[in-house]
């Protein structure tokens, strides 16, 4: 607990202390290509607040893509704190926010391996919890989004909360309805709710609570909140700026994912198929994954598969096909992969591999950024580099993971001992 | 997928692993050499491509240029006239100038640089096209040799009032008199995009020109292209002056090559431009005497320097004229920026280089080696990961502690000379005191007894700093080997010894583990060949030989100034940055010194004595 209270407060003085000796920080972030997209850009949120301000429509121009319920509740900071204390009510709610995600990643570790031992019949030891909030609060990908004052922390929030509700609370109910949430603030987590529901199913084991009453509430949730923002600002314009725009891939500009290459280069007409295309991929890998990493009772009566292991990397998938990928999807997933520890992570055998691979893009892709925005020296083959190597990132993850669960379920099913364990080498046949 | 795997299955059946762990500084080394031969094999015949014009819509050479007979005798009028105002200050010399320029119908203006003498430039709006681009034509008062760059400033002038009769300008041609090519230039560069009041729109070529003699002859031109920060010009830009000057029937050298050797295209004189180009690249703004095309560097402008050397020879001051003019024509045609050709490029000779895709593996196997003599150091020392783990808090705090150190160095430094009267003793003072930090360090990793007890570090701890120290160089390779190639490899090389640290301790030691302890000698020679003392010596030397401003000496004592070279070297390291923007000084202090200081300080603090790992190995 000590130790907990203690990362905590590094933690949060690096959220605080940072942005409120250079409030200019978070709106230089917003601007850098890996850390804010249009979608969950603070400045784009500003111009919202100065729309509200002024009486504007703030969806007129086409800038602000945050949905109408968040400006709102933001703009209460704006509007009623005073010039000089705004910043830093800010940085203390972005700070807030990050400190309860990683709480609530400490729940969901304490319940995975609970959760684990109960049904492996052996126990399953995982990191402590000041580890557990380690890799969430010095992530340096997180510290970053969250310095940038990035919404996407919002959509974290409510995602884990939808998590915790399902998994520590058991209640399924109220887990729904911050998946609503989660939803309304990110449209791209709806894909989620598959594995999540999944999850559900395997804990609760009630096939009409879960199938039935899930998705209803979910769709109940969502629903309300799109009315409730259509009552607030009287239009449906919303619906455009801030899902279509997701749905649609109408903000074509440079990120880290691998979208804005291909859609730059294509004639118009091609845009159509080719955002159903991408849309159905982002889609389509989400159900193979979860159906493979479906929980069941296996011969010998043995417990197989791991959901939650399913919706990492549902979440993970997600990163690798988002049209507005920035470094808080990844950093997330990746926040996320030390709670196997007892489980599949030892069997991951690429993590160095993977860690160099990352640095190095992230290192390289503000330099191959400047090279061509601002050098001119440089082009957009650079930076897209970048984005396959982004792309990469995400299949290695992605590839490490499934392929260490086979593993561990392989040395599950057949009884493998402890000390042949570790030696162990599977074969694709 | 399945034949990787045949691969690995067999890899791990050999027990190939552990072999290879053992032989990792050796790969290492070897990495570190691949990267070298892969440079000195690009001179070779079928390894170099020839250049070629890309854009099309250059021309160059297509159009006669009329800078002929009849402007001879106004280039002699303007060098008569200004061979006449030479004792002048700059600004009466700039009012005379600016007299004729007027006269001939161009808009004049200054710029107040703060610093002295302010900048006459002169814009002649384009007869056609939009008045949103333009091209420059620079001649500093005094070239970068330090002479009174009367030819040049006389054919500009003369070249201004040739250009303003004709009405084939697309592009506005702006006319720039610096004080010379250092800092007056790039104040006006900088003043130009933010806040000058007279512009021409966006610049999309510059020349410098360079006449230093009032002679109507000269024997061929020399281009100088590196820019700042590893810059170059779009390689279009170059062809093109080197086609205009092989229709001109001009020599034309790069990289000092001299007058005997224009034609010759061998191997050595291939290879000896390709290095000069590199170090040349790699110490760009470090020199007080720049020639001038750096200034326009990160402006997304291509510039050259255009010199004439010699005072007599075939070539008359027209003709250097007319590689101008036509130059300025092909530019003028262009739509669009300069982006057909390379902008990353080595040249080998006028007509050869090696693009980026070719060279590039050079630094990559560079990098490649720092980070696997990284590994080296924690695999074959068997830190374990949770000693890292454990340790991580002291290794930050020694690391945090040296690059905080680092940047208030790489702050404060600069400071002190900009903020002196006499910034040439300043800078002295600051290399001697470098000087001294590099002696010490180098005398106390080899007396390290001499350091108490109890502030020894333990091995695996001194191991730890060490491979985080070369794998920040590696970073730093990695980041720079696009934007700055030549910097990055010439770190990379200078920094070579610092890996070579780890394997000295561990064969040593395991020499030592196989050798019966001997009866002492008392005489030197013995002394230094006990393998105990001799370790110590040669850590010592790879520290020594690694250091930053070692290699400051060596650099620039061999190929800047036989005396004076490091001094010079080293004020410009202090001084470039706020003068040109150079950041050649953050680079070597925040990541070679940072670096280097980090395996300094285990050297000196660390330990190296035989351990357990060394004794299994032994058995092994």
């Amino acid at each position: 607990m000590k130790d907990v209270s203690r990362v905590c407060l590094i933690g949060a003085l690096i959220r605080l202390i940072i942005p409120t000796v250079l409030p200019d920080l978070p709106f230089w972030f917003s601007s850098v290509v890996e850390l804010s997209s249009p979608i969950t850009s603070f400045k784009s949120l500003y111009e919202a607040f100065f729309y509200l301000e002024h009486d504007i429509n703030p969806y007129d121009g086409g800038i602000n893509h945050h949905p109408p319920l968040l400006v709102m509740v933001m703009n209460m900071i704006y509007e009623y704190v005073p010039v000089p204390l705004r910043f830093i009510v800010f940085n203390a709610l972005y700070t807030f926010v990050d400190l309860v995600i990683a709480w609530q990643l400490v729940l969901i570790n304490r319940w995975y391996n609970e959760y684990k031992t109960k049904k492996n019949g052996a126990p399953v030891k995982g990191f402590d919890d000041s580890l557990i909030v380690s890799f969430y609060l010095f992530n340096p990908l997180i510290i970053l989004t969250n310095l940038s004052h990035s919404t996407s922390v919002f959509s974290i929030f409510f995602f884990t909360e939808t998590l915790v509700q399902l998994l520590v609370k058991k209640n399924l109910a109220r887990s729904m309805l911050c998946m609503g949430v989660t939803t309304y603030l990110s449209v791209r987590y709806v894909y989620l709710i598959i594995p999540v529901l999944a999850l559900a199913y395997s804990i609760q084991r009630e096939p009409k609570a879960v199938y039935f009453q899930g998705p209803s509430l979910f769709v109940a949730s969502f629903a309300f909140l799109i009315l409730a923002s259509f009552t607030l600002t009287a239009s449906w314009e919303f619906i455009e700026s801030c899902y279509f725009v997701v749905i649609f891939y109408k903000k074509i500009k440079p990120n880290l994912g691998l979208w804005w290459y291909i859609f730059t280069e294509m004639f118009d007409f091609f845009t159509p198929f080719y955002t159903g295309m991408f849309n159905i991929y982002s889609f389509c890998f989400i159900i193979p994954i979860t159906l493979r990493l479906f929980e069941y009772q296996g011969s010998g009566k043995k417990h197989i598969g791991d959901c939650f292991l399913a919706v990492v990397a549902c979440a993970l998938w997600l990163s690798f096909t988002n049209p507005y990928s920035t470094l808080s999807d990844l950093g997330f997933a990746l926040s996320l992969i030390p709670i196997f520890k007892g489980t599949v992570l030892p069997h991951c055998k690429y993590l160095l591999i993977i860690g160099l691979t990352l640095l190095v893009c992230l290192l390289l892709s503000p330099i191959f950024y400047y090279c061509w925005i601002v050098l001119g020296n440089g082009n957009s083959n650079f930076f897209y580099s970048i984005s396959l190597i982004w792309g990469i990132i995400h299949g290695l993850i992605l590839n490490d993971l499934l392929w260490a669960f086979l593993t561990h379920d392989y040395i599950k099913t057949n009884d493998v001992k402890p000390e042949s364990a570790a030696s162990i080498r599977l074969t694709q046949i | 997928m399945a034949l990787a795997e045949t691969v690995l299955r067999k890899v791990h059946k050999l027990g190939l692993v552990p072999k290879l762990i053992k032989l990792i500084p050796l790969i290492s080394f070897l990495f570190a050499l691949a990267s070298v031969s892969w440079l000195l094999v690009l001179p070779m015949d079928g390894f170099y491509r020839d250049t070629y014009i890309s854009e099309n819509a250059l021309m160059p050479a297509q159009a006669t240029s009329y800078f002929r007979e009849s402007e001879w005798n106004h280039v002699r009028g303007f060098r008569t006239a200004l061979q006449g105002i030479e004792d002048k200050a700059i600004p009466e010399r700039n009012q005379i100038v600016e007299g004729w320029l007027q006269q001939y119908g161009l808009k004049t203006a200054y710029h107040k640089n703060n610093r002295g003498d302010d900048t006459l430039y002169a814009i002649m709006h384009a007869p056609r096209g939009e008045d949103t681009e333009a091209i420059v034509l620079t001649a500093p008062w005094s070239t970068s040799e330090g002479s009174y760059n009367v030819g040049g400033i006389a054919t500009a002038v003369a070249l201004l009032r040739y250009f303003k009769k004709m009405s084939i300008w697309s592009k506005n041609i702006i006319l720039v008199l610096p004080e010379d090519g250092h800092v007056a230039l790039r104040s006006w560069v900088e003043a130009y995009h933010t806040s000058l009041d007279e512009t021409a729109g966006s610049i999309e070529a510059a020349l410098v020109i360079e006449y230093g003699s009032a002679s109507d002859h000269f024997d061929f031109y020399e281009v100088v292209y590196e820019g700042l920060n590893g810059q170059l010009p779009n390689l279009d830009l170059m062809n093109t002056i080197n086609l205009i000057g092989y229709h001109e029937n001009i020599g034309y050298s790069i990289q000092g090559t001299t007058r005997d050797e224009l034609q010759k295209r061998t191997y050595s004189t291939r290879l000896r431009t390709l290095l000069k180009g590199i170090l040349n690249l790699a110490l760009v703004g470090l020199k007080k005497k720049t020639p001038g095309n750096e200034a326009f560097s990160g402006w997304q402008i291509q510039a050259v320097t255009v010199r004439a050397k010699g005072v007599d020879g075939p070539s008359d001051v027209t003709q250097f004229g007319r590689i101008i003019d036509s130059t300025f024509r092909s530019v003028n045609n262009l739509l669009e920026k300069f982006h057909q050709s390379f902008f990353f490029y080595l040249m080998l000779s006028p007509d050869n280089f090696v693009s980026i895709g070719t060279y590039l593996p050079a630094a990559v196997l560079l990098a490649v080696a720092y980070v696997l003599s990284s590994l080296g150091c924690l695999v074959i020392n068997e830190v374990q990961a949770k000693f890292i783990a454990q340790s991580a808090y002291k290794i930050l705090t020694i690391f945090i502690f040296v690059e905080l150190g680092c940047l208030m160095l790489a702050k404060t430094l600069p400071l002190f000379v900009l903020g002196s009267d006499d910034d040439e003793s300043v800078a002295a003072l600051i290399l001697y005191g470098f000087t001294v930090l590099t002696f010490a360090s180098f005398v106390l990793s080899i007396k390290n007894q001499w350091i108490p007890k109890k502030y020894r570090m333990d091995k695996s701890l001194t191991f730890c700093l060490i491979a985080l120290a070369l794998f920040l160089i590696s970073l730093l390779l990695t980041a720079l080997l696009i934007v700055n190639f030549a910097l990055a490899f010439l770190i990379g090389l200078a920094a070579l010894p610092l890996t070579f640290i780890q394997p000295l301790v561990t064969t040593s030691n395991l020499k030592l583990l196989s050798e019966s302890p001997k009866e002492k000698r008392k005489d030197l020679l013995s002394y230094l060949v006990n393998d105990g003392n001799s370790k110590r010596l040669k850590i010592g030397l790879c520290l020594l030989v690694s250091s930053p401003f070692f290699i400051i000496y060596i650099i620039g004592n061999l190929f800047v100034d036989e005396s004076k070279g490091a001094l010079i070297l080293m004020k410009g390291l202090l001084t470039s940055w706020d003068e040109l923007q150079c950041w050649t000084w953050f680079i070597v202090i925040l990541g070679w010194f940072s670096a280097w200081s980090t395996v300094a300080l285990s050297c000196i603090f660390g330990d190296f004595e035989i351990d357990s790992v060394e004794s299994k190995m032994k058995k092994e």
